[in-house]
């Protein structure tokens, strides 16, 4: 079992509550706070909620002080859609430990450039 | 093999390399050459003819870096192209050039004559990491998955690893083929000297390139 800090930087007009595991945590300080124990074989996630319909941008997110670069666009909306911006909330999934996770995320991802590419050269001969 | 670093990189560089198992890859004996590309991450090739590493060394300290963070000399490339640093698509074949006068660098030019015999290059970067710098973990583009990477000098503390199969076992001199398109590396000199390697890509549907990779199963399959 493990705890871990999260470091963000969201913008949004009005007051962004944040939650873990759908638990609000009252314990942030300057956008930062450290979670309970985190069981290492089930997958976290957390929600950046907004209760007063103005739209919150989740800038930067730093998971047990790694920063999750263009991970902050993979966030899910309440829409079903994917990014980083909503008027209700935004969602990040995660499992621990983080650099693992991370980096077998970095691994699978989707992004256009890699789609692209695989559907040409690459060539492998037969 | 765990890997502690000065504490002056990331956290996730120092957890890749702290905490990350490493994975031994066992080969078939009847590997096809298909079966290579697709499962091999690493490997030590020969080339077929003699050079000097020293000089290649020397030569490579002299040449002009690009003033960026990783130092680069674009050596060789297609014709009236920029390095692009991730291989454009190409549907038909394409000239490529020398893009610097190598008379001042006669080992380097020689190495890079006797390699275009083998068969054709796509693509050729002398690269120059300072001590205590890094490339972040990430994956190169499919686009061009499989590299030749030839360290011309590989100090103790300079790690190339690769996420889940460990670092490589690079040594001065010694060309590897690489997939970086399919596996999330990093490179780190934790070193206090400046690290060279000469990088290129080649036509790997040229028979000669693949007399190389076929050589290395051979040797596997008997041991060598």
């Amino acid at each position: 079992m493990n705890s871990i800090t999260i470091k963000f930087k969201t913008l949004c007009k009005g007051q962004v509550d944040v939650f873990l595991n759908d638990h609000l945590q009252t314990s942030v300080s300057n956008n930062s706070f450290t979670t309970g124990a985190l069981a290492p074989h089930k997958t976290h996630f957390v929600e950046f909620r907004n209760t007063t319909n103005q739209l919150i941008t989740v800038e930067k997110l730093f998971l047990d002080g790694i920063d999750t670069e263009y991970f902050i666009y993979h966030g899910f909306l309440p829409n079903s859609e994917r990014g980083n911006a909503n008027n209700q909330s935004v969602k990040y999934y995660f499992n621990i430990p983080i650099w693992d996770w991370f980096l077998n995320w970095k691994e699978n991802d989707n992004s256009t450039n890699r789609m692209l590419s695989k559907t040409h050269q690459g060539f492998i001969p037969l | 093999m765990t890997t502690a670093l000065t504490e002056c990189y990331p956290k996730l560089i120092k957890d890749l390399f702290l905490y990350d198992i490493d994975s031994e890859l066992k080969l078939p004996a009847d590997l096809s050459l298909s079966q290579f590309f697709l499962r091999v991450h690493h490997a030590n090739l020969k080339l077929p003819f003699e050079y000097n590493t020293d000089k290649l060394l020397e030569e490579a300290k002299a040449l002009p870096y690009r003033d960026s963070y990783i130092k680069r000399c674009y050596t060789y490339g297609p014709k009236n192209q920029e390095d692009t640093r991730v291989e454009t698509v190409f549907d038909k074949k394409i000239d490529c050039e020398f893009k610097l006068d190598l008379g001042a660098y006669p080992h380097t030019a020689q190495l890079m004559k006797n390699l275009m015999a083998i068969g054709p290059i796509t693509r050729c970067n002398h690269k120059l990491m300072l001590p205590k710098t890094f490339i972040s973990p990430h994956i190169d583009s499919t686009n061009t998955p499989f590299k030749i990477y030839m360290p011309l000098n590989w100090p103790d503390q300079c790690y190339y690893r690769f996420y889940k199969k460990g670092n490589l076992d690079l040594k001065p001199g010694v060309p590897a083929f690489i997939n970086t398109g399919h596996n999330v590396h990093c490179v780190v000199n934790d070193s206090d000297e400046e690290r060279y390697v000469l990088s290129f890509n080649v036509d790997w549907s040229a028979t000669g390139w693949q007399a190389l990779i076929k050589n290395y199963i051979k040797n596997i399959i008997s041991g060598e």
